[in-house]
């Protein structure tokens, strides 16, 4: 096993907390938190429920700290069980609401509340609109090409990763990609 | 009888009981249940507001030299008018609400950065700020040009280079 | 260079390219490539379009008790954990418990209040991270506007 200094910061941070440094564990929280609940959130579609299931990713990665080893960077070992956990809570859903169309579920989301900073209304709702589509956009994507669209563009993850995380080879998850991003030309192309 | 069953009992305590309880208060992460935890910023602000005692006794348990740190971070923070700490701190959510391994990036350049010597901190940060002027194909251009090459080592044409690959991509 | 997007294996290339992911050598060849190829081209602004709308999509603030709600969800779960640990000593349990009160009145680390002390060690240990945080953000100036003047162009 690689010495610690070679290890990434996380796996520093997570061997600390394996230790009993519960400060290193408040360091990941607030470093991850955002960007794991924005992916969550994503995927998911729902705040509440992407906050719920960023709470069990923590959960379980402070559960684990025990057995802890720093086979895999940080992040793809907290985005396989978040990923995994949206995966299992999306099929759920559907399973409940078999028969609906996903177009009809996520029509009856409420619209995020905008910033304060509104130069005009008709602006606001332009935007507001601009950001359904795209939104709806992403929902009508299979679960495993959204995960691996929202990885690639919002986490900057590489193939590589993209894969350790859903668990396939480097080939499907281009191959996811490619057909995610044709899907999403064709809906959001004419936005810009 | 009776004293046996005593002693026994007495030693099953001494396991179950004070294998699990250190000398040290066990490291739990975080406060117990319903006590407010605010977000960073307001954190913030109530610590740089805090009355020098009562912050001395909040941070008297800190190890000296990272008191001492913070001590001084926190005053230099608090010298800085309400505007721009506000706007420091909208930076701050910003910041966190890129990708993880982009803020590890950019705290990793933040430490190679303050390695550099303080007179070549100085230059590299001119550099930074008219790299932040220009456009990407234009970044790209100067990272090459001999001009740039020939004012900078190595490792801060790297750090350069770093620099302008986490720029915002929309300028 | 081949066209990329006549195989899906190099049309990676196109989407590295979106990205603003690609080596500036590579980047030149295939923009040589795109003023030619009509596809190539359609699919590259076609895609920065999908890019730029993504990038509109801001996720929300997260909740002021994540965090709280987070630990107290680690709080119950240890002791879930402890009380099954328990009723495998049931006979013993009782005795233990009497020891652990003697102990928890007369031990100087329960003296003070954990719960304020908790929340005093989590909160300086944020705001020394987001300290440090700010210290680079201005230093680095990642996220500021540019602020020079004409004569910063070359």
């Amino acid at each position: 096993m690689a010495s610690v200094a070679a290890l990434e910061p996380d796996a520093q941070l997570m061997l600390r907390v394996k230790q009993g440094d519960a400060s290193s564990f408040t360091l990941l929280l607030v470093r991850h938190r955002t960007p794991l609940v924005h992916y969550l959130y994503r995927l998911v579609q729902n705040q509440a429920i992407a906050e719920e299931l960023a709470q069990e990713v923590f959960l379980r990665v402070y559960k684990a700290r025990a057995n802890y080893e720093p086979s895999a960077r940080f992040t793809t070992w907290l985005y396989r069980i978040a990923t995994h956990l949206a995966l299992n809570y999306l099929r759920d859903g559907r399973k409940e609401r078999s028969g609906e169309s996903l177009d009809e579920e996520t029509a009856g989301l409420p619209l995020r509340q905008l910033p304060d900073r509104r130069p005009t209304i008709e602006q606001d709702l332009l935007e507001e609109a601009r950001r359904e589509q795209i939104r709806a956009a992403v929902a009508a994507l299979p679960p495993k090409q959204r995960a691996a669209v929202l990885m690639h563009k919002y986490l900057e993850l590489e193939y590589a990763q993209i894969a350790r995380v859903l668990n396939c080879s480097e080939s499907a998850v281009k191959s996811l990609l490619f057909r995610a991003y044709e899907k999403l030309r064709a809906r959001l192309a004419h936005l810009v | 009888m009776a004293w046996a069953c005593r002693f026994v009992a007495i030693l099953l305590l001494g396991t179950l009981t004070l294998a699990p309880m250190r000398a040290q208060p066990r490291p739990r992460p975080g406060p117990a249940a319903g006590t407010i935890r605010p977000p960073a910023g307001r954190a913030l602000e109530r610590l740089t507001r805090m009355p020098p005692e009562e912050r001395k006794r909040l941070l008297e348990r800190l190890p000296p030299e990272r008191r001492q740190r913070l001590e001084q971070q926190l005053e230099r923070y608090g010298s800085l008018p309400p505007e721009e700490r506000e706007r420091l701190q909208e930076q701050l959510a910003r910041f966190r609400n890129l990708p993880p391994q982009r803020q590890q990036a950019a705290r990793d350049l933040f430490r190679r950065f303050l390695e550099l010597p303080e007179d070549r901190r100085r230059l590299v940060r001119e550099e930074f700020n008219r790299l932040r002027g220009l456009m990407p194909e234009e970044r790209r251009a100067r990272l090459q040009s001999d001009q740039l090459r020939s004012l900078h080592s190595e490792t801060e044409i790297r750090i350069l280079e770093d620099y302008v690959a986490l720029l915002p991509r929309r300028d | 260079m081949r066209c990329p997007i006549q195989t899906k294996e190099t049309a990676e290339l196109l989407l590295a390219y979106c990205a603003r992911k690609l080596e500036p050598e590579t980047r030149a060849v295939l923009e040589r490539h795109m003023e030619r190829c009509p596809e190539c081209r359609a699919f590259a602004e076609q895609q920065k379009a999908v890019w730029e709308a993504l990038d509109a999509w801001e996720g929300a603030p997260v909740s002021e008790d994540f965090d709280v709600r987070l630990f107290a969800r680690i709080e119950r779960d240890r002791r879930t954990s402890r009380r099954a640990r328990l009723r495998l000593h049931v006979p013993v349990a009782a005795a233990s418990l009497l020891l652990a009160a003697v102990l928890w009145l007369r031990s100087p680390w329960w003296s003070a209040a954990p719960e304020s002390e908790d929340t005093s060690v989590v909160e300086v240990e944020t705001v020394e991270a987001a300290l440090e945080d700010i210290e680079m953000l201005r230093a680095l100036e990642l996220l500021a506007r540019a602020d020079v003047p004409g004569s910063a162009r070359m």
